[in-house]
């Protein structure tokens, strides 16, 4: 039979990638033209806490979609108020795709929590309600707070109808009130009747 | 699994309850549980809260939503799935391997290029040893081409059990007795594999969650990694997934298994549907 072993830590061309890490020059490579050099740059910046800025700043002008997320994947694995600062002005990104990923992540990152105050209180309404997805994929038990101040205060239908639908998600019964205060501040808008009615009816139903 | 109706003892879930837990199961693991699953979800559902002491489901799904109590989900994960290895799980996927798997990569490679597989985690080797096996008894190319197969798993007991090869009738039980007469010899209360494939399989103790670690695993052609990535939470399961691209070869395919889906972790991989199973596949381009 051609059944033939080889030791894993051998592979056939060698480890080329197997030496001493240099940041600095790790750093310079996220500009690198070839992807391939970009992408193994930045997983290699693993735990570098002084390249954050470096990194948040590649995304922006990354269109590799395998660079992007070893690029966000660096810097989920650093964490910290620092990479959450990096990564949220990428929420007013003109690329969807990257405001999308961002929230992604940023949703995973515990000290992402003490930006939300603001995220959930911006002038804009396109970032509000791409903190409403990010608030819901948090961890946190301030979660249902943060999402009702938005049911009860937010002005936007758009951001208030996507806030109802993730309360039915992480809420109580004690949340129907608001809920259904927030329909009434929207009479004319069919999505916020729909979304009111389903999430009502499933935190009315748990016990 | 069973289509029982609903229990009404006051031990179960309400309609609402097991909307909320199924929803959140299904965002956390791609696995959908409709309403004939609803016995099998409560049963298990109410055992997880009151083995985390919690007096209430809404008290219990909060913990779990909301908190950082990563036990509780690992308990939840534990009790919907199925966590057992045996030779030949999910053999669609083996065939899949064969029947198109390997042409694809012959037709790209050149017929006689040597084809390294990666399985992880090998757990006590059921999954390495029984691609050698379909290999052995299905691909007629295993007569032309090198065929190298590595096992990996952070387990180094598993390894070492794996590395021994010695099987129980629970591991065995999809094998046909002669497969067991042609591919290992009897040992009491089992069988052992025999030592020609135990001496081709290479076993060796790795944690796929480590990009340093795993990055002298590279330039296969075929990698294994099923029923993991799903116990993950995001930000690991995402960097795994990282680290198993960075195994394999530009073109290289993956398997998950069969509730995962790539699509809900990464963008970085390309699905590729075949007649039997969605696997995988590193894009040519963009690819160190």
């Amino acid at each position: 039979m051609a059944l033939v072993r080889r030791t894993a830590e051998t592979p056939p061309d060698g480890d080329r990638r197997n030496r001493p890490r240099d940041p600095p020059a790790l750093v310079a490579a996220l500009t690198d033209p070839d992807p391939n050099v970009r992408r193994w740059a930045a997983l290699d910046l693993d735990g570098e806490t002084g390249a954050i800025a470096p990194l948040a700043a590649a995304l922006s002008g990354e269109s590799d979609q395998a660079v992007r997320e070893a690029l966000l994947s660096t810097l989920a694995g650093i964490g910290g108020p620092e990479v959450v600062g990096a990564l949220v002005p990428h929420l007013r990104s003109k690329d969807a795709t990257l405001r999308n990923t961002c929230v992604e992540w940023l949703g995973q990152i515990p000290a992402t929590a003490d930006a939300v105050p603001g995220l959930i209180g911006d002038d804009d309404a396109a970032v509000r309600a791409l903190a409403v997805t990010l608030v819901a994929a948090l961890h946190d038990p301030r979660v249902p707070g943060w999402l009702l101040d938005v049911v009860a205060d937010d002005p936007d239908a758009n951001v208030c109808g996507a806030a109802i639908g993730e309360l039915a998600d992480v809420g109580d019964e004690t949340a129907c009130t608001v809920i259904e205060a927030a329909a009434a501040r929207f009479p004319s808008d069919p999505f916020i009747a729909f979304a009111a009615r389903t999430s009502v009816a499933r935190l009315a139903g748990s016990g | 699994m069973m289509s029982l109706p609903a229990p009404t003892a006051p031990a179960g879930l309400s309609d609402a309850e097991f909307g909320r837990v199924s929803d959140y199961f299904y965002r956390r693991t791609g696995i959908r549980f409709e309403s004939n699953k609803r016995y099998f979800v409560d049963k298990r559902v109410v055992a997880c809260i009151r083995a985390a002491a919690a007096p209430s489901f809404t008290a219990w799904f909060s913990r779990l939503r909301l908190g950082n109590e990563r036990e509780l989900e690992r308990a939840l994960l534990n009790s919907l799935t199925v966590h057992e290895t045996y030779f030949f799980r999910e053999d669609y996927q083996l065939a899949c391997l064969v029947s198109d798997v390997l042409p694809r990569i012959e037709r790209e490679r050149g017929r006689r290029a040597p084809l390294r597989i990666l399985s992880v985690p090998c757990s006590t080797g059921e999954e390495p040893y029984s691609i050698a096996l379909w290999l052995l008894e299905h691909w007629p190319g295993i007569d032309e081409v090198d065929v190298s197969i590595v096992g990996l798993d952070i387990d180094a007991e598993s390894v070492e059990a794996a590395r021994d090869g010695s099987y129980g009738p629970r591991s065995l039980h999809r094998l046909s007795p002669a497969l067991l007469r042609a591919w290992f010899d009897p040992i009491p209360g089992g069988h052992r594999i025999k030592a020609d494939i135990r001496d081709a399989v290479d076993l060796s103790a790795a944690n796929v969650c480590d990009t340093a670690e795993m990055r002298r695993h590279r330039d296969y052609d075929v990698v294994f990694c099923r029923n993991l990535l799903i116990y993950f939470d995001e930000v690991a399961s995402r960097r795994t997934a990282e680290n198993l691209f960075s195994s394999l070869r530009p073109g290289g395919f993956l398997f998950l298994g069969h509730t995962e889906s790539m699509s809900r972790i990464s963008p970085i991989f390309d699905p590729v549907r075949f007649t039997e199973t969605t696997v995988y596949q590193r894009p040519q381009d963009g690819s160190p």
